[in-house]
């Protein structure tokens, strides 16, 4: 019974054993030139102003991002219902724009309310 | 397609009632008042307690078994309904004290009472999470509402992170449900389970899924968030979280353990037992020291839980009758108190004990309905709580647990201490000022109308609790 874990151990031994020499490889013969830009963190491909460490970032980046979210959800959504659209007939073909309806009303809400805005 | 819309015909009125009143919001000018839109509320609730009475014969499973109407939800959506017209109306009563109103607040309120429909009509696992997770979202937002206030802040904050914890113990505990069963629908698992004896998987699911909905109903281990939220919510979200939150977490533990799980009710009669008795415990005697009455009732509904869990654990048609009856009559004296309180506090501005000192000489109405509301909570005859107790009792004496009926009984009488320590206060002290608190007409009507209803569940209680029972037997179909 435990002898079949067997090519587990042995598997987790390989990848212990790769890792460790991938990283201790590019460790020793990698070639290093570090300047400014390259240190900088990324942000939108804008010049970084202050430092991130300080814990003050807008909230409304949270509230884009939120809005983002309930639509990358609807996608979801979108694609299993566009594949099998044939197979659940007229019914369901409404029932989506009943759903986009509604996530519609959300964006005009929130848009309405001035979520969007960038002041 | 397995859809029949006429079962769910009131979820899509409601449905449509918010989106109307989000869309008449948007429209509206800024600042102005928004108590209109509260009363269309008021009167999407009302048509759709009428589509439910009219189609209360048509009963059945649609959406593939995961939507459920029977005697049982169309008692709770009632329930519910009523929940959010009293909501509605406190609400309004509310809005100046709001800085930033916004018509959203009664759009929500509307949605939470959606959600907790979907609640009482799910026989599944799958539309039990969302729709728990549905109303869930909906209270964090409400509970936060007064974002200058940082005790609702931190109420919202309180209530996201247990609420997200408990979350993940519902979930984790279904999926052991799922890998015993091999089902998420209540009535298969009940079939499935039929003879079968407890297994490893089967406990640790059982466990972690009423651990999970502890967090809904507010009792011991997920009872913590309950005094801090009450307090710091704004009151009629506080009201909603007491009376609705409440019996929606009732509704559905009824349906998972007597639908889903009652074939093998030996096996958690001693667990549920415990829960209760400890939560009845730690209710009642933590409500004591209490100065400010929102946490009073926190704790004093803490206490009911375990009152209501203890018809959980007899596991009968009469436990279950009586887990119905109790929420009936708690939605009376809580929606009583709550409006009392709102407009103590509009008056007064303040939700401490003692500034309710002398209320009987300058409001005898607000008084009354202290009186017979917070009586009706601790459970003294003739109200409707003490006919709710009563049955509750008997339940779980039919069943053979003497000790948890012991408890019980101590209990309702240290309810008493804490209850008369407030009613001391509004009949006994003298008042600091001796003004009179201004009551409006529509506020008086409906203070009369929840203290008589109080009254009748209590002095004749003989129709209602008849009308329970016969429709609790729903419940045990499966077995």
């Amino acid at each position: 019974m435990l002898l079949s874990y067997l090519p587990v151990i042995i598997m987790f031994g390989f990848v212990l054993f790769l890792a460790s020499a991938v990283l201790f490889v590019n460790k020793v013969v990698g070639p290093k030139n570090p300047y400014k830009e390259k240190l900088s963190p990324w942000e939108c491909g804008m010049e970084p102003i202050g430092d991130a460490d300080t814990g003050h970032f807008r909230v409304h980046f949270f509230v884009i991002a939120i809005l983002f979210i309930v639509f990358d959800v609807e996608t979801l959504f979108l694609f299993p219902w566009a594949v099998v659209l044939k197979k659940i007939g007229l019914f369901a073909f409404v029932e989506m724009f009943i759903f986009i309806f509604i996530l519609a009303i959300g964006l005009v809400y929130a848009w309405a309310k001035g979520a969007l805005e960038w002041v | 397609m397995d859809v029949n819309i006429k079962l769910f015909l009131p979820e899509i009125f409601i449905t449509l009632f918010a989106f109307v009143i989000i869309g008449i919001d948007l429209v509206m000018p800024k600042g102005s008042e928004r108590k209109h839109l509260a009363r269309l509320g008021i009167i999407g609730s009302l048509a759709a307690i009428n589509v439910l009475i009219i189609n209360s014969g048509v009963t059945g499973t649609t959406l593939f078994g995961l939507f459920i109407q029977d005697g049982v939800s169309i008692f709770f959506k009632v329930l519910f309904l009523l929940t959010g017209i009293v909501i509605l109306y406190m609400a309004m009563l509310y809005e100046e004290k709001v800085k930033n109103f916004k018509g959203e607040f009664y759009a929500l309120i509307l949605f939470a009472v959606l959600a907790m429909m979907f609640m009482a009509s799910s026989n599944d696992f799958i539309s039990l999470y969302v729709s728990l997770e549905f109303l869930a979202v909906t209270l964090y937002i409400l509970a936060c509402y007064t974002k200058e206030e940082s005790a609702s802040v931190e109420a919202g904050l309180k209530y996201l992170i247990t609420g997200a914890l408990a979350s993940g113990f519902l979930l984790y505990g279904i999926t052991y449900l799922y890998g015993a069963t091999g089902s998420t629908e209540f009535t298969s698992i009940s079939r499935i389970l039929t003879g079968k004896e407890m297994s490893g998987f089967l406990a640790i699911g059982l466990i972690l899924v009423v651990t999970g909905l502890t967090f809904k109903i507010a009792s011991i281990p997920f009872h913590v968030w309950a005094p801090d939220v009450y307090q710091g919510a704004p009151t009629p979200v506080t009201a909603l979280l007491a009376a609705g939150s409440k019996a929606a977490g009732f509704v559905i533990l009824m349906r998972v353990m007597f639908t889903a799980l009652g074939s093998i009710k030996p096996q958690w009669v001693l667990f549920i037992s415990v829960i209760s008795a400890s939560t009845l415990l730690l209710g009642n005697l933590a409500a004591m020291p209490q100065k400010n009455i929102k946490r009073m009732l926190a704790y004093a509904g803490i206490g009911s839980a375990g009152y209501l869990l203890m018809g959980i654990a007899a596991g009968s048609v009469l436990g279950s009758g009586s887990v119905m009856f109790y929420l009936l009559a708690y939605l009376f004296a809580i929606s009583g108190t709550f409006l009392a309180i709102v407009i103590f506090y509009n008056s007064e501005g303040s939700d401490s004990i003692d500034a309710y000192a002398g209320l009987s000489r300058r409001s005898p109405l607000l008084a009354a309905t202290l009186f017979i509301g917070l009586l009706s909570l601790a459970g003294v005859p003739p109200l409707g709580g003490f006919i709710a107790k009563l049955y509750l009792i008997a339940a779980v004496v039919k069943e053979g647990l003497m000790w948890l009926a012991v408890v019980g009984v101590l209990m309702a009488i240290a309810a008493m201490y804490y209850f008369l320590l407030v009613i001391k206060r509004v009949y006994l002290l003298p008042p600091k000022v001796n003004l009179p608190i201004k009551i409006g007409t529509v506020d008086t009507a409906l203070l009369y109308s929840i203290n008589i209803a109080t009254l009748i569940l209590g002095i004749y209680p003989g129709p209602f609790t008849d009308w329970v029972m016969e429709i609790a037997k729903v419940l045990f179909r499966g077995n």
